[in-house]
């Protein structure tokens, strides 16, 4: 009996050694994120998580997912544990995670903090810039170790977003209006990483001194500001009946140039490398508002 | 033997002083207080139960203040018969008449004694309400709710029995089981006190009466001394004829 | 009521609630088998059965059961203090008021305990402007309280649109879960419990006098009951219920209402009989509510306000259509 003890311990012992991999991150949260071994079992609970942990080639390690994960096309197949804001631990847990990408201000803390009870390691995926999206890519990678995947498409994702800086942030300012929702009218002020898409095209955001991260207007505001080029996401992928309400208004400078363009809202309202898509569009949109100028 | 008496009270009305009263009152009588609308017949019967305070003067119940008798013991003492009936919440007529008993098993929360419960069922008989017990008091009439209350009060047993309008709502037939269902606990060595809008009623079962004048000071005394056409018309303000019928006192309103 | 031994549809009772408590922990999004659920009650068998069943089924069960009785209490009490069978915490803006703080505390950036605290102060700041508004010259009437009670209850509306409308986005989801019942969020179940156990032994003796209380302050008082002391007495313990129901699952609506009332129905007036039975059948019907919330439509849960409202509703519309309020 003894000795069965005895060998049982020095087996486990050297399983542990053997497995001295060890790496430790810090999240969006400044908070350190330490494995022993690397993550197989990936729970993504936001859509933006589940797309950066496909960017960093940890995509068949995701297990679980939450609704409206619709990119990449693969993301739809897995297991999903409820809506971001009320989540079903249960099936969560049973699905027996080893790194939760937890979203900070999408999923309830009361919640998060029983994964964290349960002695589930939380990653908090919240990047406000492109260098924190590379950032996330690069951990996640790491967590899950699939390094070189991550480390390349951090990089591309970085080099596209330079080329983009190069070529269009010294190019004359174009007054841009981003219209984040439609009812009530919403838009960013310079907190928000779209507001770095818009200076990184060349554009300034006419709201940009907001006191708050998402201000709410009205039609008057927008009006007094007269921005250049107004630029829409919408309700979905190709719908852009929200420019059509600006027609209605002929002294707005954006409307006068029919400077009234559509962004596709995944491409720009999810802090994800796809964002790089997003922001080529928008340059080229404002670079056409430069254009109209003469 | 029981005995209510009131020393320089003066009531609490609202803009009038009223002039301070005084009075006392035994067991085995009958009181009738008369008086106009407004004259405070229901405030001085809350005042004597202690559940409105009164401006000046003293209540004594056998000599003990009002106020220094514990309001268990007050509610064993005196009972009353509200002329509003305050809608409660749904109750049938048995667990309303059985709340009669309160004051009494107050301290036994598990099971109501059984004295309580026959003083219940003796309550129910007496007010001809067996065949209601179940019901609820919402499905009732007003004169079957009247007698509801009535046989709460019975239940309850006072000495004491401050009744305000106890034939509200009655028929003639239920009026007249009630006020000699009233004047027997009299007799049985109660002081009923009841304030009554019909001369007539006083006239018959009062042993005395108190009149409260709006503008001078009560009169109270035996009502076969006071019920006369000098003390009564000024009281109402109203010219009065008085006859006799079948050895009966009788007043009517004259043309 | 007098007849019967009162005892025997509380034993009852408890049994169904003792039932629902099973059920309740036997269903979830992962279906265990009931020898899976016994095991792991034993401590015994799957490591993640375990988990599932004492980390996250038993917690948000025993959440749930002690929400619903402290509700269905709350309601119960507030309807004899009132003497009105509509009144309820949620009615009565009490638990809007309870919402409207504990959103105010989120927005300036608290947690935890603070919330409790920030519930109660709104659930008795609530309780004291409806009681002292709806004062005149030293009278009550249950309807001006009533009415003073919904008035009161749409400022409170008005104040948790207006603080929604200024929240930063990212508070927003913690607020919406106060604003609409769940039980997801609810943390730890035996700040609920403890009040639960607390009030019931402190408002049980007073059951006869509650008996009494109903029939109006007067006649109250004619029988002896110290009427003053016993309408503050349950004010604050209603109130306490409130805050304590609120911070544990946010503002579920109808529960207070509807479980006093059918119990009213079924078992007779005996508040001796009525509380302790509100309180179990209104803990069955949230932890009922729950187990389909987090269920029926699994992964998606639901918020279990959303239940108890679309069970309640249609109860209440049927009772006040056979004209027994």
């Amino acid at each position: 009996m003894f000795l069965k003890i005895a060998l049982t311990t020095a087996f486990t012992a050297m399983l542990c050694l053997a497995n001295v991999w060890g790496q430790c991150v810090v999240d969006d949260k400044e908070h350190e994120v330490c494995l022993e071994r690397s993550a197989t079992r990936i729970a993504a609970l936001s859509p933006g998580a589940t797309e950066l942990a496909f960017a960093a080639g940890a995509g068949e390690r995701v297990v679980a997912v939450v609704s409206f994960s619709d990119y990449p096309s693969a993301a739809q197949e897995i297991e999903s544990v409820g809506s971001p804001s009320r989540l079903d631990l249960e099936r969560l847990v049973a699905l027996k995670p080893d790194l939760v990408l937890a979203w900070g201000t999408g999923n309830p803390s009361e919640q998060i903090s029983v994964l964290a009870r349960l002695g589930l390691p939380i990653y908090y995926v919240e990047p406000h810039s492109f260098s924190d999206i590379a950032g996330d890519i690069r951990d996640i990678a790491l967590l899950a170790g699939t390094e070189t995947q991550g480390d390349r498409a951090a990089q591309t994702f970085l080099n596209g977003i330079a080329e983009l800086r190069s070529q269009y942030s010294n190019k004359p300012r174009v007054a841009t209006f981003y219209q984040v929702w439609d009812e009530p009218l919403m838009t960013m002020n310079d907190e928000h990483y779209i507001n770095q898409v818009v200076e990184l095209c060349g554009g300034i955001n006419v709201f940009a001194d907001s006191s708050r991260l998402i201000p709410r207007l009205n039609n008057e505001a927008v009006l007094i500001k007269n921005p250049e080029a107004i630029i829409a996401g919408g309700m979905g992928e190709r719908n852009a009946h929200w420019l059509e309400a600006w027609r209605t208004f002929p002294n707005l400078l954006a409307t006068q140039r029919d400077n009234l363009f559509f962004v596709p809202p995944s491409l720009i309202q999810r802090p994800t490398p796809r964002l790089l898509e997003g922001a080529k569009i928008m340059c080229q949109r404002l670079d056409l508002a430069r254009q109209r100028r003469n | 033997m029981t005995t209510l008496s009131a020393r320089s009270v003066v009531l609490d009305l609202p803009n009038c002083s009223p002039l301070p009263m005084s009075f006392e009152m035994k067991s085995g009588e009958v009181w009738g207080l008369l008086g106009p609308n407004g004259v405070g017949k229901t405030t001085l019967l809350h005042t004597l139960a202690n559940l409105r305070k009164w401006c000046s003067g003293n209540i004594y119940i056998d000599q003990i203040r009002l106020q220094d008798i514990h309001r268990l013991s007050l509610a064993q003492k005196v009972g009353v018969l509200f002329q509003e009936h305050q809608d409660g919440l749904p109750a049938t007529v048995m667990e309303t008449v059985l709340l009669g008993r309160f004051p009494y098993s107050a301290s036994n929360w598990k099971n109501d004694s059984r004295r309580d419960q026959e003083l219940t069922t003796a309550a129910l008989e007496a007010l001809s309400l067996q065949s209601l017990s179940t019901r609820s008091l919402h499905q009732l009439s007003g004169g079957e709710r009247q007698r509801t209350a009535i046989a709460a009060l019975y239940a309850q047993a006072p000495d004491i029995w401050l009744v305000d309008e106890p034939t509200n709502h009655l028929d003639l037939h239920h009026q007249v089981e009630v006020m000699s269902l009233l004047s027997q606990q009299a007799k049985k060595g109660g002081v009923m006190i009841m304030s009554l809008h019909d001369l007539n009623l006083a006239a018959r079962w009062c042993s005395h009466v108190m009149l409260m004048y709006p503008d001078r000071s009560i009169l109270a005394g035996q009502a076969q001394q006071l019920l006369t056409l000098e003390n009564l018309e000024p009281l109402y303000q109203q010219k009065l004829v008085q006859g006799e019928i079948d050895g009966q006192t009788v007043f009517m309103p004259s043309n | 009521m007098l007849h019967r031994s009162p005892s025997m549809p509380l034993i009852l009772l408890v049994f169904v609630s003792c039932a629902t408590l099973l059920f309740s922990i036997t269903q979830g999004s992962v279906s265990l088998s009931i020898t899976d659920v016994s095991s792991a009650l034993r401590s015994q068998g799957s490591q993640l059965y375990q988990t599932l069943v004492w980390e996250l089924r038993i917690p948000r069960v025993a959440a749930a059961f002690a929400t619903g009785a402290l509700l269905s209490m709350a309601g119960a009490l507030m309807q004899i203090l009132l003497r009105n069978p509509l009144a309820d915490p949620y009615v009565l803006g009490i638990s809007g008021g309870a919402s409207v703080m504990v959103l105010g505390a989120i927005l300036v950036g608290a947690s935890g305990i603070i919330l409790s605290g920030a519930a109660f102060l709104g659930a008795t700041l609530s309780s004291l402007l409806v009681f002292g508004l709806s004062q005149r010259s030293g009278q009550t009437t249950p309807m001006r309280l009533l009415l003073t009670g919904v008035v009161i209850a749409a400022g409170w509306g008005a104040c948790i649109t207006l603080i929604l409308a200024i929240a930063p986005p990212q508070k927003i989801p913690g607020m919406l879960f106060w604003l609409m019942g769940d039980l997801a969020y609810a943390h730890s179940p035996w700040l609920a419990w403890v009040v639960l156990a607390m009030v019931s032994m402190l408002v049980m003796p007073f059951a006869k006098s509650l008996n009494v209380l109903a029939r109006g302050p007067l006649q109250a008082a004619a029988l002896g009951v110290n009427v003053v002391f016993l309408e503050r007495f349950v004010f604050i313990l209603a109130s306490l219920m409130t805050a304590i129901a609120v911070t544990t699952a946010g503002s579920v609506g109808f529960v207070g209402l509807v479980i006093p009332h059918m119990m009213r129905l079924i078992l007779g007036n005996d508040q001796r009989l009525i509380l302790p039975a509100s309180a179990l059948s209104g803990g069955c019907l949230v932890t009922f509510a729950d187990t389909i919330a987090r269920t029926v439509i699994a992964p998606e849960q639901l918020p279990v306000g959303v239940i108890t409202a679309l069970i309640g509703v249609p109860t209440f519309l049927f009772l006040l259509n056979k004209g027994r309020m």
